[in-house]
């Protein structure tokens, strides 16, 4: 399986640049941003490896094998998604620093429809878990997708209402695809992975041997993702130091739409509402609002429109 | 997505088709819903295109099957290194040659394969016996022995070399792949016998309302 003898030219190996991305990662002090200086003349993982290999670079060659041998006993438990073969999102590459493979479980079709991100603090009020609930329920029966990040207070609200109501929703978590944060999430996650669709782009073998502090900055990009992979995103409810903002920063850099409930505005000593509606967020006093909005918005890689002649 | 720059996938576990095995060397370039019809998807749109009825001919139908016949070609083309020589075959349809209702569009999208990598060489050792029921239109799969029955080898043209790729449009479980590959090395049990399936299809939730 290690070497192959492939007879195609622009065919991919999923394990394989799987492996490299994780080897990639794994070298010591790699950063998102030194990681995309890599990618920068080369389209896939493995192509930077092989480069790096040459150049016998960061004591590749061991870490790749150490590295190959700590994935092949979880590698069948998950799909792999590659940029630049199909069904990897456009979309994703809108961010300052997109990830070039990610990990799922689930329904990968999910990604051809038009998603909406509802996102929120973990402790939150009652009222904001019932709005989230409200907006999912609505949202899912005008067709969109519920992207949400399975983590307690508003995410949970907002995914389990999309499931109740029949609808459809994604997952897109910090931690690896294998693991599960908050616990009591577990039913949920499992629920999304075997119905709806689970992604993430947490690394397994570099998680593992990162130091703790270190794995909470695996969030912020699973945020950026997130706003990447929706049309919109809508907020909640957030603190002035939510890891929500990571979200709404990489909404208004890709171009998205971001709704901001009227209620963060009317909170006491909040001042991050009024930040990103200078910067074009939209404050929403209605969940109606939000959908007459979003009909009026372009489709981002969303869905195509069949043109009826084509039609079958 | 796709465009330049853009690359098959080989088929590896957990996402093998029922009957493939990782040892069974199979590509696929895109992925068809399971659910939700040609609305679903650009490709689900493509395959249903692919696969319209021979008897439109002559309608305006007929230009986007013609069309989507271009793009599996010219998708076809990109994997195929163009100063390799290849054997390649298409993996035999349900309804045989001589029958009225026969649809060439595996044949057409060959032919214009080749138009764009002349070193390859087409070349169908087997056919079936009879037409049957296509696998997507009967209440229960055919299983590989199955279809293995209903095969009959007629040999290849040439003595082939080492390698064999047996082509399709769409892959679902890989039955006829798996029956024609076993007949392939009955008779010629070193030739190398890989896959290439325009898209393969994944197993989907319906769209909501």
């Amino acid at each position: 399986m290690r070497e192959m003898d492939l007879p195609f030219q622009n065919v991919v190996s999923p394990w394989r640049e799987m492996w490299s991305w994780e080897t990639l990662w794994s070298v010591r002090n790699q950063t998102q941003k030194s990681l995309a200086e890599l990618f920068r003349a080369a389209a896939f993982p493995s192509e930077v490896l092989d480069r790096a290999k040459s150049e016998q670079l960061f004591g590749i060659l061991e870490l790749e094998i150490v590295v190959e041998e700590f994935l092949r006993a979880i590698r069948e438990t998950f799909s792999v998604c590659v940029r630049n073969t199909f069904h990897y999102p456009v979309r994703l590459r809108d961010v300052t620093y997109p990830v070039e493979l990610f990990y799922y479980r689930g329904d990968i079709g999910l990604l051809e429809s038009r998603c909406v991100s509802i996102v929120g603090s973990r402790e939150c009020t009652e009222a904001g878990k019932r709005r989230a609930r409200r907006l999912a329920r609505e949202l899912s029966k005008n067709d969109y997708t519920i992207v949400s990040g399975l983590a307690a207070g508003i995410d949970t609200a907002a995914m389990t209402a999309a499931i109740e109501t029949g609808g459809r929703t994604i997952g897109v978590i910090g931690t690896p695809i294998t693991r599960v944060f908050p616990k009591e999430n577990a039913d949920l996650q499992e629920s999304v992975a075997t119905d709806h669709l689970l992604v993430s782009h947490v690394p397994f073998h570099r998680y593992a041997h990162d130091y703790w502090k270190n794995r909470r900055l695996y969030f912020p990009q699973r945020n950026e993702t997130m706003a990447a992979l929706s049309l919109a995103t809508v907020i909640i409810e957030a603190s002035e130091t939510s890891g929500t903002h990571s979200q709404a920063r990489a909404c208004m850099q890709a171009g998205r739409k971001l709704f901001i409930l009227n209620s963060c505005f009317e909170r006491d000593g909040i001042k991050w509402p009024h930040l990103y509606e200078e910067q074009g967020a939209i404050r929403v006093r209605d969940i109606d609002d939000v959908l007459t909005a979003l009909k009026d918005s372009k489709d981002v890689g969303s869905r195509l429109e069949v043109a009826e002649d084509g039609a079958a | 997505m796709s465009g330049p720059g853009w690359k098959w996938r080989k088929m590896e576990p957990p996402d093998l088709p029922a009957f493939i095995r990782i040892d069974d060397e199979c590509y696929h370039a895109r992925e068809r819903l399971s659910k939700g019809g040609f609305k679903a998807s650009e490709t689900n749109q493509l395959i249903d295109n692919l696969k319209k009825d021979p008897s439109t001919r002559g309608t305006p139908q007929w230009k986007w099957k013609q069309k989507a016949i271009r793009q599996f070609a010219s998708e076809l083309a990109d994997v195929f290194n163009e100063t390799q020589q290849y054997l390649v075959s298409a993996i035999p349809t349900s309804t045989v040659k001589s029958d009225p209702t026969y649809d060439s569009r595996l044949d057409d999208a060959l032919s214009l394969l080749v138009r764009a990598r002349p070193l390859i060489t087409i070349d169908c050792p087997l056919q079936f016996l009879a037409s049957h029921t296509p696998q997507h239109r009967r209440d229960d799969r055919m299983s590989p022995q199955e279809i293995y029955e209903l095969l009959e080898w007629t040999g290849f043209a040439a003595p082939p070399g080492s390698l064999i790729v047996l082509i399709d449009d769409v892959i679902t479980c890989g039955a006829h792949f798996k029956a024609c590959k076993r007949m392939i090395l009955d008779h010629h049990p070193t030739l190398r016998v890989i896959g290439a399936f325009w898209a393969k299809t994944i197993w989907t939730a319906p769209p909501a309302a």
